[in-house]
């Protein structure tokens, strides 16, 4: 069925963000439409329907409708989940909150920090997701090699769930020592919960992470069993509305490492779509990519309060299974690899003791904003440097609905932050700019750079409110060369939902060397994984002939504890395959870290089969070509701005983009302005817009040089 | 990297030019970035667990006259020693003697260093043929020879028995790896198979920042990139000097002290800190400490150092950039051949890191006074060093393991302490070991790791928790070493706060005795079949446990971390029948009894030992910090 919908329906991409719920609308023919509401935090589907009667879209008319939603992660995050208990095996409930016994993991000002919380049950701690009275213990050991030494005692796990029945347990996750290298005390573990728990979810370690390291996969089991109700209920919730009033498509969920999967499986497994939010845009870059015939590019997303950046390489973005969330909880299921920052329009600066200008991490939010919106803040935000550099047109702010108000800018920055430093209020604001920009940048070469890749081979992706203020600029200084502006910057990632595929990632531990493995054993192993995949696929109504299946293996340097992901070819595997597996490994090792070790063993630990269910793509029309290469039609006039190369203030041209048509050429310094950003292309750019409305923009390669003052 | 031209070469200077303090916080960030990276690299192409699960390491960026510019997350008590032991390869080599290329190796505590087996890693980096900048990192390796497994025995009583000493040595020379050096180095440890790769993980680090630097000179020029190092030190001096003016001046003084050395089993060491605060500055006189002694507790200077800059660093605004700055304002003396001073050849393997929180505690009790809401009560004051080595039944290789569980931080002045923290002066990078991980890496096998009850010490906020672990070897008799501490003197308490808990160690043999009890520093060979039971301290309480909130307690014994009877004998708090709430009534007259009739000494005579009963009668004396004294302390950091 998700094979071939019926071709007359509506596409619908629901994104709902902190601030605003995006929609990307796609009618039977083709066209793509926007729609933005304000987000309902109370209940997250009012902001659904609203927007979807706003747009005017038939509810019986739409066949496919994708979401990516917050509501896993804040429930995490704000400890809003079920009641849920874990059993462990007897000695390690508390491997859950004792963690790693770390205290600073992802900042590094945190090293001398004596007031930090961790989540821990204790007074000004933030909790773990189970406190320690609804963790529990059973007899029961498999050791290193997988084989058991004590074996599972059911009758103290009969007594453990016969306890969870009175507390009126919500949930319980398990999850055992060594259980990825032999499931069957879990299984037999879940049957009996199942058995004594009835409509208790039940969440078992070796189903959702079977992979080493017991706290990583507890915490990952946790997380699923945690949000499990909740998100179950939600979706229940959403499609039953829609259905009453006449829907009767499919509703799917983008999970955190941009594949779809639809709302029966999210119910199951929903620790999957916990950061579906930047997952969408990068997905929409990915297609982006595809459908510009661009293979390599770096994505930039940057909304009112972060900013986000990913490298996609050959139309592909890495995932990783590394990833915390705030610090408190580890999730080891594959998230899209991006850095994540506190730099985006709302964001504040501020002079500290020591006189350094500062930008971030700390936020103006939309409430009260940046101080040109006028709603009383009045700290200096990157916005209101943004308009005080030209960029913004105070009159068509959101295309007019919000005038801003340069004066109040004006003084924000000259009284925190120019009168302190003693420079000019240019200065200051100017400083905003080059400070946020280093920080960006700093992300941008953490994901290009630091990885052994060269800028010089991307294209970056500006997208998100502020994304394509920041964007060249912050390709000059980092060395990209080439820019790509999408249509519908604001609604990027909500575009993102509708054009990915179904995404189903099986693995499994399978410890040996690449010298020791068998090829056959192998093969088999990888055939499993494939028909597990295939299963799933089929289950969410996918047809094997839209399926397309990867092979890779986590690999390491005998020793290491850390692995890389190398592509395996399909088939049956031979020693010659495997050979090749291993220089591609040397190679990788080698791009990423300067050397490689041609005489060291390498250790296979994890095999991993992605299965890709197709599912059709809005084909977008075309835009009527322009009669020529003049945008003469679209300029709409002109105004100071400044730019980095000059190092002033500069006489630049503005264009509506809704009147640019395919054809056009723009030389920089330019603006671009639409309903939701503004472009800004520097002097020395050449900029063009293709047939469906993307700009496409080359930078002069004239580099840049540090600036002195007297 | 060519050459070109030798000698340190200047730009002209540009007069009263100076550049915009915009473009320098650009570079500066740019700076900071190296050292992540580098780290970033170490841990992922490293081969021991130590540096790859327990992250053991650190990485730093110094200036050509040995300043730190910038740090990675990593582990202060290494950090705080680099610089002296960078300052003292480029005195013994000589920048003139340095080349593109060249790698240096060096571990030698007698030459700024901490302890034998954290090996320093430094790689000189040329612009147009003059010394900029060494991209440095130092990792602390599995073994490194020395008379026990794991090189941090218990009781050595030379610094010979503990290992091989590396003077400041070319490890490679202009590119080219110095076998002699090398294979020398591995004749003399016990596992050269992971010492050859985690040194080559080391020096790929150093060429990651060497590259990443290079890219900046071309960019920026070395006269910029050397202006910024000094803006950030300058910045980073302004503000520590800024939190320090606020403090009320005067002196004030503390004495803690160690268990024992290990050798003289019944007297305790004591550290001794006096500190002088005085407009922006602040001294620290560490007269009065005991003389050195024959067990390896022993602190070189860098380790008080380190110990000391720890301690500053963790009671001003931790957001505060890193690097030399910091260091500017703090200065330090100390009797020569004291425990905090050794002289050579004394043993020293655990002065870096048991002398070492001890120096932090004296400082922070000494402080608490006037910083009442900075400091915290005393924390797990250990890094609880335990080690093992043998004949790996699996694979006939010798194996050596060193870990160091988490244990409590201590409580503060408006939250309960931070539980199951690695070494809780170790800057909260370094991790506990996956004991999967363990298990597939080494020949032992786990029984329990679980929070410890009643570890937190009683008070008005709780202090954190410890942890009980219990391993046993497998299929082979394995050597196992413990270095720590703490074991009868426990973290002390703050203002009416009781003391955490102190930590255990117990080889329990087959035949049903137990040993190692009385110790806490030594070595043990240990048969299949046989526990090891360790058990880390927890960390002191902070303000009488009679204010404590009854409903934490309830949460706490619901939880099983605090007992019913501690709730009762401690905090005066009697719980329902069922246990499910607090019995108001009779807790309101328990509390008011118990307020009474407490006799603070007699809280901490329960060990018999009279001098260590005076030690935290004094802590406990400082109750009520005078109101104005509060006012001055600007309380924690946003």
């Amino acid at each position: 069925m998700v094979s071939a919908p019926p071709r007359t329906g509506w596409r619908v991409g629901v994104d709902i963000g902190g601030t605003f719920t995006d929609f990307v609308i796609m009618d039977p023919s083709g066209n793509l439409r926007i729609e933005k509401t304000l987000t309902t935090p109370e209940d997250l589907i009012e902001a659904i329907f609203r927007g979807l009667s706003q747009s005017g879209v038939p509810l019986a008319g739409i066949e496919y409708l994708a979401h990516g939603t917050t509501q896993g992660s804040n429930a995490v995050i704000e400890r809003k989940g079920a009641r849920t208990a874990l059993v462990t095996t007897q000695g390690f409930r508390d491997v859950l909150e004792i963690r790693r016994g770390q205290r600073a993991i992802t900042d590094p000002r945190d090293t001398y920090n004596l007031q930090k919380d961790l989540p821990q049950s204790y007074v000004g701690g933030r909790l773990p997701l189970i406190e320690r009275r609804d963790r529990h213990e059973v007899p029961e050991r498999v050791d290193v090699r997988g084989e058991i030494r004590i074996p599972l005692d059911e009758a103290a796990l009969r007594g453990v769930a016969r306890t969870l029945k009175e507390d009126r347990v919500e949930s319980v996750a398990v999850s055992f020592l060594f259980s990825y290298l032999n499931p069957a005390h879990e299984r037999r573990a879940g049957e009996i919960l199942r058995e004594e728990l009835p409509g208790v979810p039940v969440s078992l370690s070796h189903e959702i992470l079977p992979v080493i390291r017991e706290y990583e996969r507890t915490s990952t089991t946790v997380i699923n069993a945690y949000i499990q109700p909740r998100i179950a209920t939600y979706l229940e919730r959403l499609e039953s509305r829609l259905r009453e009033q006449g829907f009767q498509g499919l509703v799917t969920l983008m999970q955190s490492h941009g594949g779809i999967m639809t709302s029966p499986r999210a119910r199951q497994r929903p620790v999957h779509i916990l950061e579906s939010g930047p997952a969408a845009g990068v997905a929409a870059v990915e297609w982006l990519g595809r459908r510009t015939g661009t293979r390599h590019l770096l994505s930039l997303d940057v909304g009112g309060t972060t900013a986000k950046v990913c490298l996609v390489r050959d139309y592909h973005a890495e995932t990783t299974t590394n990833f915390w969330i705030e610090d408190d909880h580890f999730l080891g299921i594959p998230v899209t690899d991006l850095v994540e920052i506190g730099a985006g329009g709302g964001t504040l600066a501020r002079v500290d003791e020591g006189g350094a200008l500062l930008v971030g991490p700390e936020s103006a939010g939309s409430q009260p904003g940046p101080a040109c919106y006028g709603l009383g803040g009045t700290g200096p935000t990157v916005t209101d440097a943004n308009l005080l550099q030209g960029y913004l047109n105070p009159q068509f702010f959101l295309g007019g609905a919000m005038p801003l108000k340069p004066d109040l800018a004006a003084r924000a920055i000259r009284e925190a932050l120019a009168k302190p430093l003693g420079v000019s209020l240019e200065q200051a604001a100017r400083g905003i700019i080059q400070i946020v920009n280093a920080n960006m940048s700093a992300s941008i070469r953490v994901m290009s750079v630091q990885r052994g890749y060269d800028p010089r081979d991307f294209t970056l992706v500006g997208f998100g409110g502020s994304g394509p203020l920041h964007a060249a600029e912050l390709a000059a200084g980092v060395g990209i060369p080439r820019l790509l502006f999408p249509r519908i910057p604001g609604n990027f990632s909500a575009l993102g939902l509708l054009v990915s595929d179904l995404k189903h990632e099986a693995m499994r531990s399978f410890v040996s060397t690449t010298r020791q493995a068998d090829p056959g054993a192998l093969s088999r192993a990888f055939g499993e994984l494939e028909s597990e995949t295939l299963g799933a696929l089929a289950e969410q109504g996918v047809a094997r002939r839209d399926v397309t299946l990867l092979r890779a293996a986590d690999l390491r340097y005998m020793g290491q504890a850390h692995e890389i992901k190398v592509p395996v070819p399909g088939g049956p595997l031979r020693p010659r395959t495997v050979h090749q597996v291993e220089r591609t490994f040397h190679r990788l090792h080698e791009q990423h870290f300067s050397y490689r070790a041609e005489e060291a063993e390498i250790e296979i630990i994890t095999l991993r089969v992605t299965g890709l269910g197709r599912i059709p793509k809005p084909r977008e029309r075309p835009l009527p070509q322009s009669e020529g290469a003049s945008p003469s039609r679209a300029r709409k006039g002109e105004r100071m701005a400044f730019f980095e190369g000059p190092g002033k203030f500069v006489r630049t041209a503005v264009y509506d983009r809704s009147l640019l048509r395919p054809g056009h050429r723009i030389a920089g310094p330019a603006l671009v302005e639409q309903l939701d950003t503004t472009l800004v292309l520097p002097p020395g750019s050449a900029s063009t817009l293709d047939r469906y409305g993307n700009l496409l923009t080359r930078l002069s390669a004239r580099p840049r040089r540090a600036r002195r003052i007297p | 990297m060519t050459p070109r031209g030798g000698g340190a070469r200047r730009r002209p200077s540009r007069g009263s030019r100076r550049t915009d303090p915009f473009t320098l916080e650009v570079i500066r960030g740019l700076l900071e970035a190296v050292p992540r990276e580098m780290a970033s690299t170490l841990k992922r192409t490293s081969f021991h667990p130590i540096f790859n699960e327990v992250n053991d390491f650190s990485c730093a960026i110094f200036d050509a006259r040995g300043d730190m510019v910038a740090q990675s997350v990593s582990n202060p008590p290494q950090l705080g020693t680099m610089e002296s032991s960078v300052k003292a390869a480029i005195q013994e080599i000589g920048l003139e003697s340095l080349h593109p290329g060249d790698v240096v190796i060096h571990n030698d505590p007698y030459r700024g260093g901490n302890h034998l087996p954290d090996v320093t890693i430094l790689m000189p980096v040329f612009h147009r043929g003059a010394l900029v900048l060494f991209p440095a990192n130092r990792g602390h390796h599995g073994d490194i020879g020395g008379i026990r497994p794991g090189s941090f025995a218990g009781d050595s009583t030379s610094i010979f028995q503990e290992g091989i000493r590396i003077p400041p040595l070319l490890l490679y020379q202009r590119g080219k790896l110095n076998r002699g050096v090398h294979d020398l180095l591995m004749a003399n440890v016990r596992t050269p198979h992971y010492m050859t790769g985690d040194l080559r993980a080391q020096v790929a680090a150093c060429e990651t920042g060497g590259a990443r630097i290079r890219e900046m000179m071309n960019r920026y020029g070395a006269a910029l990139i050397e202006e910024a190092a000094r803006y950030a030190m300058d910045h980073s001096e302004r503000l520590i000097r800024r939190e320090i003016s606020r403090w009320r001046p005067g002196t004030y003084t503390f004495e803690d002290f160690l268990d024992s050395d290990g050798i003289e089993r019944d007297r305790p060491v004591r550290i001794r800190a006096t500190v002088t605060v005085k407009g922006s500055s602040v001294h620290f006189d560490y007269s009065g400490s005991d003389p050195m002694v024959r067990g390896p507790v022993n602190a070189t200077f860098g380790v008080l150092t380190s110990a000391t800059y720890n301690a500053i660093l963790c009671l001003t605004d931790h957001r505060i950039p890193t690097n030399h700055g910091c260091y500017r304002p703090i200065s330090l003396t100390a009797p020569d051949g004291s425990v905090v001073n050794a002289r050579f050849p004394a043993p020293v393997v655990g002065g870096n890191t048991e002398t070492n929180n001890r120096i932090t505690d004296a400082i922070w009790a000494a402080l608490a006074p006037i910083l009442p809401r900075r400091v915290t009560a005393a924390d797990m004051g250990t890094t609880f060093n335990v080690s093992a080595g043998g004949p790996d039944p699996r694979t006939g290789r010798y194996y050596v393991w060193y870990l160091s569980p988490p244990g409590g931080m201590g409580a503060r002045a408006t939250k309960d302490g931070m539980g199951m923290v690695v070494g809780a002066k170790l800057g909260g990078f370094p991790a506990h070991i996956s004991l999967e991980v363990f298990e597939s890496h080494f020949p032992w096998f786990s029984h329990e790791y679980s929070i410890a009850p009643d570890s937190g010490g009683p008070g008005r906020f709780r202090g954190g928790l410890g942890v009980r672990w219990r391993i046993s070897p497998v299929d082979h008799t394995a050597e196992l070493t413990i270095n720590t501490d703490r074991i009868f003197i426990s973290p002390y308490g703050l203002f009416g706060g009781y003391p955490g808990l102190h930590g255990r160690f117990v080889v329990a043999r087959d035949s049903g005795s137990e040993e190692g009890v009385e110790v806490g520093k030594g070595s043990f060979a240990v048969r299949p079949g046989e526990t090891i039971f360790l058990r880390t301290p927890g960390g002191g309480g902070y303000g009488s446990p009679l204010e404590r909130d009854p409903l934490a307690v309830l949460r706490d014994v619901r939880n099983g971390v605090v007992s019913p009877e501690r709730a009762q004998e401690d905090y005066g708090v009697v719980l329902t029948p069922d246990g499910a709430s607090v019995d108001a009534p009779a807790t309101a007259a328990l509390r008011t009894r118990l307020a009474g009739e407490r006799h603070r000494e007699t809280i901490f005579l329960d060990q018999g030992q009279a001098i260590y009963a005076r030690q935290r009668f004094r802590i406990v004396a400082l109750t009520d910090a005078p109101a104005s004294v509060a006012e001055d302390d600007p309380g924690p950091p946003p």
